[in-house]
């Protein structure tokens, strides 16, 4: 009964959220290629990173992979400064509402995690995953010359590795097939299982831009803020979250892709957006969003 | 003081990132991006 209603609450912001996932989706791989003699997009829009996680080997991608550049300009032993200061800016001015909102990758695992209503509750220690993986595998590639994070990225094999390996240039490139590949494989085979059972597996514990992102809510333009004294602690946030935040207990949570979906939820109207301070969605403003009490 | 850390820190590290990919952009960085993206990466494929 309740998530009749939760879903009738938080509906407009969830349509807003996927039409603009869709439209991005579709915006960074908007390349058609040439299946017959295969190439990828080379166009100067490559010089732009993509805001969100989305692999340059991807036929269809316009854009480059911010992680991907990052490690790269590591290998060349040049400072970042383009990169750094767009995922910077970014991070600033949003925190981490990217992810949520034009990240492709994330889009799939919510597309993904629609196939089941089966969920598997993961510990939050395992968040911490991300923060190991960007202060090890980034660094690291100083010392081994090597993408290293892209040789273990799934986002590589189902946007990169799956539409090439349908594409005629697949028969030349399959005579360097080792056992990375199937290393690769097998890691996105499991992620892709994790995806269908668990929310946002990737984003949660494994992506480096995400935990980049993350630092920055809570000094970010746009923050949470809730009246926690007045919270009744019903966990409808937490339900209807994607990353399985209770926001009550931090608004401004390094995992928060500020969905929005909390604050449409939470039946006692107590989460509001903010932009430096001052209030952009207030919650029960609308004529349309009445206060209305729990029915659990 | 608060008022001014929360209104000030945000927007103190947006100049400095601004001026960070201005930076990076009159180095011409966004040249290296597009050509490092313009090869096919074999790493993200997961072939040596």
């Amino acid at each position: 009964m309740h998530r009749n209603r939760i879903a009738e609450r938080t509906k407009k912001v969830s349509v807003s959220r996927r039409v603009i996932q869709i439209l991005s989706t579709l915006g960074i791989n908007s390349y058609i290629p040439d299946f017959q003699k295969f190439s990828i997009y080379q166009g100067p829009i490559k010089g732009l990173c993509a805001p969100g996680l989305n692999c340059y080997a991807c036929p269809f991608a316009r854009t480059s992979c911010p992680i991907g550049s990052l490690q790269h300009f590591i290998v060349i032993r040049q400072f970042p400064r383009y990169v750094l200061g767009y995922i910077g800016a970014v991070g600033v001015l949003f925190g981490r509402a990217f992810c949520g909102w034009l990240c492709p990758f994330g889009f799939l695992q919510e597309l993904l995690k629609k196939l089941s209503k089966f969920r598997v509750k993961v510990s939050k220690t395992w968040g911490n995953l991300k923060y190991l993986l960007l202060a090890i595998m980034i660094p690291a590639v100083f010392f081994t010359y090597e993408p290293l994070f892209c040789k273990l990225c799934p986002a590589g094999t189902i946007e990169g590795a799956l539409p090439i390996m349908l594409s005629p240039l697949w028969s030349d490139l399959s005579s360097l097939i080792s056992y990375r590949f199937v290393v690769k494989i097998l890691i996105a085979v499991l992620f892709v299982v994790l995806f269908v059972v668990i929310r946002r597996p990737f984003c949660r514990f494994v992506c480096p831009l995400g935990a980049i992102w993350g630092f920055f809510n809570k000094m970010s333009v746009f923050r949470f803020s809730i009246q926690s004294e007045d919270c009744i602690k019903c966990d409808l946030c937490q339900e209807v979250c994607p990353m399985d935040i209770r926001i009550y207990e931090d608004p401004n949570h390094y995992d928060c892709i500020r969905c929005l979906k909390c604050v449409y939820a939470c039946p006692k109207n107590l989460i509001r957006l903010e932009a430096l301070g001052a209030p952009v969605i207030k919650p029960g403003s609308s004529k349309e969003r009445p206060r209305v009490s729990p029915q659990l | 003081m608060k008022i001014f850390l929360k209104v000030g820190t945000p927007v103190f590290l947006f100049l400095f990132m601004i001026l960070l990919m201005i930076s990076g952009l009159r180095r011409e960085e966004h040249l290296e991006v597009e050509f490092n993206g313009n090869i096919l990466c074999l790493s993200c494929i997961g072939i040596e």
